[in-house]
């Protein structure tokens, strides 16, 4: 199958079809050959089937035969012995049916030897009729019959042989033919089978041949379709990204735009959505003057379909021009209509850029010319000359000219000139006043640009210049040092503007007549120079001091003299370095200075620098210095501006020491504070737990990473010794170390570390955590490696104590936080142990409270139960008298006897609740009052132990007055109830004076009331309220005994089912208590709260 | 004797023989027939000896040495011949009927044992 799959789609479609089609005719041809193989395998069983049948007839048939012939015999033999007539017709008409049935076997389609075999009976028959009528005749004819047995018995033997023999040759035959008949069957099957199978399998194949085809291809076509997206995704995000580019595309037939970029918004201002629908857009965008020129260009790259690049303006929104260079070439994309793509780059900036760099470089080739030939004229008119000449030429101008201002005339003569009337150069002159162009340029000293003579308002044209006819022009000044040596202008007769650049030119021009006339100058304006800085030497208030290249001093001004205490006369000649700066930096400044000559390179020019001088006494004061080198041919000299900063720096020296001061005091106030509120958390932290271990883990976890890294508690154990039992530590890297360490025992003898403070009590600071001081703490090298595996780097330890006595120690650690401890740390170290020896007392007293609770809880539970158990023995004892007692006749001996058995088992009754109430106690105080909830009859109940109670209640005079409405049915405990009540009863019988009890039980679907009235001694009002508490009563021991529990453990109970128990009561007027219970308990408690909840804390 | 109860045989399973004791005179008393053993294996020994056939309930004790009431209530139950005979516990302890509810006892009297109860319960079972 796999070598009959196409490979990857490198095959034709066409090759894949034929394929498919000759796969699929194999098929088809495969399901006819099968057809027909089942058609003829039928076909030939069918014809088995009827042949078989035939012979089965056949047998059948001649079993019919032999039925006939015995009873032809029959009648043959009966008409022997009868000679009846009748038989004899009987004979002949068996003949008859036995000659019929044999000519229809011979009808029909008969083997050879079937022929033969009947055509044998056929004549056995006529034999033995022929037999049988000559044994008839001799009867007839009164013969004896004797022949009949040998003439006929005989042919009928030989008939039956050929009936037989027919038979057995048709069984054989039958057999045959069923044999053939399975056999082409078993054939028929296998070829259909065969069949069937290859045509299945050749389907199966061309199916799966079909659908990997096809899901090839349509992956294909995904993919294409895919790639063909991204190419165009990519396409347009490079079209958008063009910088200064727009990409557009036009439907080739009607030039309308189908997309233009993006950046043509940015470009040409118009919105893109309007762009698109405008249809003349693409004629209106173009420059009018362009647009016969770009159509004829697009209409030639629609024909030729190459690419075609040109410059043409586009019209910007806003009315701009812009140049763009634009490639545009025809597109055909299958699919769709042709396209007309382009790019526009702008290049106005470009061709503006061009422009102006090519003239640019006109000018400053002009310049530079003009330069070098200023540098070998020395005639200064001859120069100017040039300069006429160069800018006329290289500005394209008819005029040009250099108007020298005449010292102490106010007026600018005419030097120099280029295509001016002859006779004027050299003679004629203009006022230098506002009043003409070349005044007006000298007075505002910045170039003055005439775009048209015609027009102009700030002065009056020359009549020189009108009869040149100029109409535009530029004139800049000729600049000194000192002022204005004149102006040189252009002047043009058609109309033009001049742009930056061109002043810019000018101005250079001018810039180099200036430099060659101060060239000339130069003599006398040394000469001025030296004059003028003279003066500012003197009156400066700087100390400003010259020095040359070897550092000797030229100038020593005033100010330098009262500055340095030196007169200038012994300043000057001497070497700076040895006048005023200080020993130690005057070989850096000798250096300084020799680099720069080397070099030239100097850091230290033109910035201010501040640095120490000497004084002529020798004292040293900051001073503000600013050296900068004086410009001039020659060795180079350096002028020092010097400033006195002593009050400046004393200032600032003063703010900084106050600003330290301040943040010193705020950081102190900082971690002031944050102690502060470190050990107020660490206080809150520790009072939240008072579980003797929790609590050591919480001193221990406070620190870190606050102040320490690791933290540990030791504490003296019961043994006196000094048992690690809780480190912190934030990196979980330290745990292993931590544990090794642990299992060494503290050494107190040690020098160092926290069994070494707790021996002395002294609190240890170990700024560096030394492998000295690690090796004298440890007791052997594994103890060692375990410690500096904690790799501390500083630690302090400080002993933990409560009331005087040490009970452990706190050390922290400090490892990655490279904190190191120093002794003021110590003081709140001990802070901070204060706080945790009273929360570690706190939790060990809390500790050994609850121990001795819950012993005493065991002792009363262990005791209770032991002392049940006789108890137990005793009341049944005491139990089963009493009843054999009650059972026996009267006896008087019993009369003495009996009464003496009650009060024992009213004794032992007593002493069963005591021992109740007692092993209550504990349980209630553990918080194990289970109840078991079972559906109990308050009224029941109370019936129930008013009767047991009515004997104690006549003993103490109180008349029992029980009051109850019906069952009153709740989920209980039937055994706290019963408490309840009984606690109830013998309480109001003990305080009941004598007078009457009332008990009554009523309730409501939800409730369910017990009241119990006593008309005794009452509580007082402020008695009232603890009654409830354990080991309390109202009235004094010495008058009622009891342990007081009983009020406590109904409440308990009470509290427990859910319900609520109060009293009314007055002194001497007796006492009401009523106990409301839930007939179910809503919320599930189990265990009394109360005390309780405090216990298990 | 206080009734006529003399075929109904009650087995008291009880280690304090003092106790043991007690209750059998006050059982016997009321006509039961008593037998007494003071651990589990003591008395599923008697049982098997033959006592089993007439015993009408067991009075059962739980914290009992070498076989408790446990223990024994547990072989009880498995034995067929045993499993008929319903049990009676007596003890002191705390949330006997959640205790006792999966050894299939529903009856019990608390220790110390009311009498009147005790025989109330008896009668339950020895009618």
């Amino acid at each position: 199958v796999r070598s009959a799959l196409p490979p990857s789609g490198t095959r034709k479609p066409s090759s894949f079809r034929r394929r498919i089609a000759i796969g699929f005719a194999t098929a088809v041809l495969l399901i006819a050959a099968t057809g027909l193989v089942s058609y003829y395998a039928l076909h030939e069983t069918a014809s088995g089937d009827r042949a078989f049948a035939r012979q089965a007839r056949d047998v059948i048939e001649v079993s019919r035969l032999r039925t006939k012939l015995e009873q032809k015999m029959v009648a043959a033999r009966g008409y022997m012995i009868t000679g009846n007539e009748k038989l004899l017709d009987e004979v002949r008409q068996r003949h008859d049916e036995l000659h019929a049935l044999i000519q229809d076997l011979r009808k029909g389609n008969l083997t050879k030897r079937e022929r033969t075999l009947l055509a044998d009976i056929e004549a056995a028959e006529q034999a033995h009729q022929r037999a049988t009528e000559e044994a008839l005749a001799q009867r007839s004819q009164g013969e004896n019959a004797g022949s009949f047995a040998e003439n006929v018995e005989p042919a009928r033997e030989a008939l039956e042989r050929r009936l037989l023999a027919y038979i057995s040759n048709e069984k054989q035959q039958l057999e045959e033919t069923d044999a053939d008949s399975a056999q082409k069957n078993s054939i028929a099957s296998s070829l259909i089978l065969v069949s069937g199978a290859l045509s299945v399998g050749v389907t199966v194949i061309l199916a799966i041949l079909l659908t990997q085809r096809l899901s090839r291809l349509y992956e294909l076509e995904r993919e294409e379709r895919r790639l063909a997206e991204t190419t165009r995704r990519r396409y347009r995000d490079l079209v958008e990204g063009i910088p200064g580019g727009i990409v557009w595309e036009a439907d080739a037939a009607t030039l309308r735009m189908t997309f233009v970029s993006r950046r043509a918004r940015e470009m040409l201002g118009y919105a893109q959505d309007g762009a698109l629908a405008e249809p003349a857009f693409w004629t209106k965008l173009i420059h009018a003057e362009d647009r016969e020129r770009v159509l004829a260009i697009a209409a030639k790259a629609l024909q030729d379909g190459s690419e075609h690049q040109f410059e043409h303006r586009f019209l910007a929104a806003d009315g701009r021009t812009v140049w763009f260079q634009t490639r545009i070439r025809l597109f055909h994309e299958e699919a769709k209509p042709p396209v007309l793509r382009g790019l526009s780059v702008d290049i106005t900036r470009l061709k503006g850029a061009d422009d102006a760099l090519r003239l640019r470089a006109r000018q400053q080739a002009a310049v530079v010319r003009l330069g070098q030939e200023a540098l070998a004229e020395i005639d200064l008119v001859r120069v100017s000359e040039r300069a006429c000449e160069v800018v006329a030429e290289t500005l394209e101008v008819e005029l040009a000219a250099v108007f020298r201002l005449v010292p102490g005339r106010r007026e600018l003569l005419l030097e120099a000139g280029m295509g001016w009337a002859e006779g004027l150069v050299g003679t004629a002159a203009v006022p230098a006043t506002t009043a003409t162009q070349p005044g007006y340029t000298l007075l505002a000293g910045e170039p003055v640009l005439v775009p048209d003579a015609r027009r102009e308002k700030r002065f009056d044209t020359m009549r020189l210049l009108e009869d040149h006819r100029v109409v535009s022009g530029a004139s800049v000044v000729i600049p000194t040092t000192a002022g204005s040596l004149g102006v040189l202008t252009v002047h043009s007769r058609s109309l033009r503007s001049f742009s930056a650049e061109d002043t810019v030119f000018l101005q250079s021009v001018a810039n180099v007549l200036s430099a060659v006339t101060a060239r000339k100058l130069a003599d006398t304006a040394v000469e001025e120079s030296e004059r003028r800085k003279a003066a500012i030497l003197e009156g400066a208030f700087d100390a400003i001091i010259t020095i040359d290249y070897e550092g000797r001093v030229l100038e020593f001004n005033p100010a330098a003299e009262r500055l340095f205490g030196f007169p200038a006369e012994q300043a000057v000649g001497r070497e700076l370095a040895d006048l005023i700066i200080p020993e130690r930096l005057r070989e850096q400044h000798r250096r300084g200075m020799a680099r720069y000559l080397v070099t030239k390179e100097a850091p230290v020019l033109n910035r201010r620098l501040e640095m120490p001088a000497i004084r002529a006494d020798g004292a040293e004061f900051p001073v503000e210095l600013t050296i900068s080198r004086i410009s001039g041919e020659g060795p180079p000299a350096f002028t020092g501006f010097v400033r006195d900063i002593t009050e400046r720096r004393h200032a600032e020296t003063e703010r900084a020491d106050l600003l330290a001061r301040e943040q010193r005091a705020r950081a102190s106030a900082e971690v002031a504070e944050s102690r502060a509120a470190f050990l107020a958390e660490a206080s809150a932290t520790l009072a939240s737990s008072l579980e003797y271990r929790a609590t050591l883990t919480t001193v221990a976890r406070l620190a870190v990473p606050r102040i320490a890294d690791w933290c540990a508690v030791d504490i003296l154990d019961g043994k006196g010794d000094l048992r690690r039992l809780a480190t912190s530590h934030d990196d979980l890297g330290r745990a292993p170390a931590a544990e090794r360490v642990v299992r060494y025992p503290a050494d107190l003898d040690a020098p160092h570390g926290p069994a070494h403070v707790f021996a002395t009590g002294e609190p240890e600071v170990l700024n560096e955590v030394s492998d000295e001081v690690l090796r004298a703490i440890a007791r052997d090298e594994e103890h060692y490696r375990a410690a500096r595996d904690l790799r501390l780097c500083s630690s302090m330890s400080v002993p933990l104590s409560v009331r005087g006595l040490n009970i452990g120690v706190l050390t922290f650690g400090s490892a990655e936080s490279g904190r190191r401890y120093a002794a003021e740390d110590v003081a709140f170290a001990q802070d901070l142990a204060g706080r945790a020896s009273a929360a570690i007392e706190n939790a060990r007293l809390y500790r050994d409270a609850q121990d001795a609770v819950r012993a005493r809880d065991e002792f009363l539970s262990i005791a209770s139960h032991e002392l049940k158990t006789p108890l137990t023995t005793l009341q049944l004892q005491v139990q089963g008298l009493l009843r054999k007692i009650q059972a026996a006749a009267p006896d008087p001996t019993l009369d003495i006897v009996a009464p003496r058995l009650l009060t024992a088992e009213r004794q032992v009754d007593r002493l069963t609740d005591l021992i109740n109430n007692l092993l209550d106690i504990s349980r209630i105080t553990a918080g194990r009052l289970d109840l078991e909830l079972e559906p109990v009859d308050l009224a029941a109940v109370v019936r129930e132990f008013a009767g047991r109670a009515r004997d104690e209640a006549s003993r103490a005079g109180c008349a029992l007055q029980i009051e109850t409405a019906g069952a009153c049915v709740g989920q209980w405990d039937r055994m706290r109830v019963e408490q309840v009540v009984t606690n109830l009863l013998s309480n109001a019988i003990k305080y009941g004076a004598g007078r009457p009890i009332e008990v009554s039980v009523s309730g409501d679907d939800a409730w369910a009331r017990l009241m119990i009235r006593d008309h005794g001694i009452g509580i007082a009002p402020e008695h009232q309220a603890r009654i409830f508490e354990r080991f309390e009563r109202a009235v004094s021991d010495r008058h009622y005994g009891g342990l007081g529990l009983g009020l406590w453990i109904v409440r308990q109970v009470v509290d427990a089912l859910g319900g609520s128990i109060q009293v009314e009561s007055e002194s001497g007027k007796g006492s009401l208590f009523t106990v409301n219970l839930p007939r179910t308990l809503r919320k599930r408690r189990t265990s009394a709260a109360g005390e309780s909840g405090n216990a298990r804390r | 004797v206080l009734a006529n109860n003399g075929d109904k045989r009650i087995l008291v399973v009880e280690d304090d023989p003092d106790l043991r004791e007690a209750l059998a005179e006050i059982l016997r008393d009321e006509g039961y027939s008593v037998e007494g053993a003071s651990h589990g294996a003591e008395a599923l020994a008697l049982l098997r000896k033959g006592v089993a056939g007439s015993t009408c309930l067991i009075l059962l004790d739980l914290t009992m040495p070498v076989m408790n009431g446990w223990q024994f209530r547990d072989v009880q139950r498995r034995d067929p011949d045993l499993s008929r005979i319903p049990v009676v516990v007596l003890s002191a302890g705390e949330r006997l009927a959640e205790q006792l509810r999966p050894l299939g006892i529903q009856t019990f009297v608390r220790k110390p044992i009311e009498l009147s109860r005790l025989l109330d319960a008896i009668r339950q079972y020895c009618i």
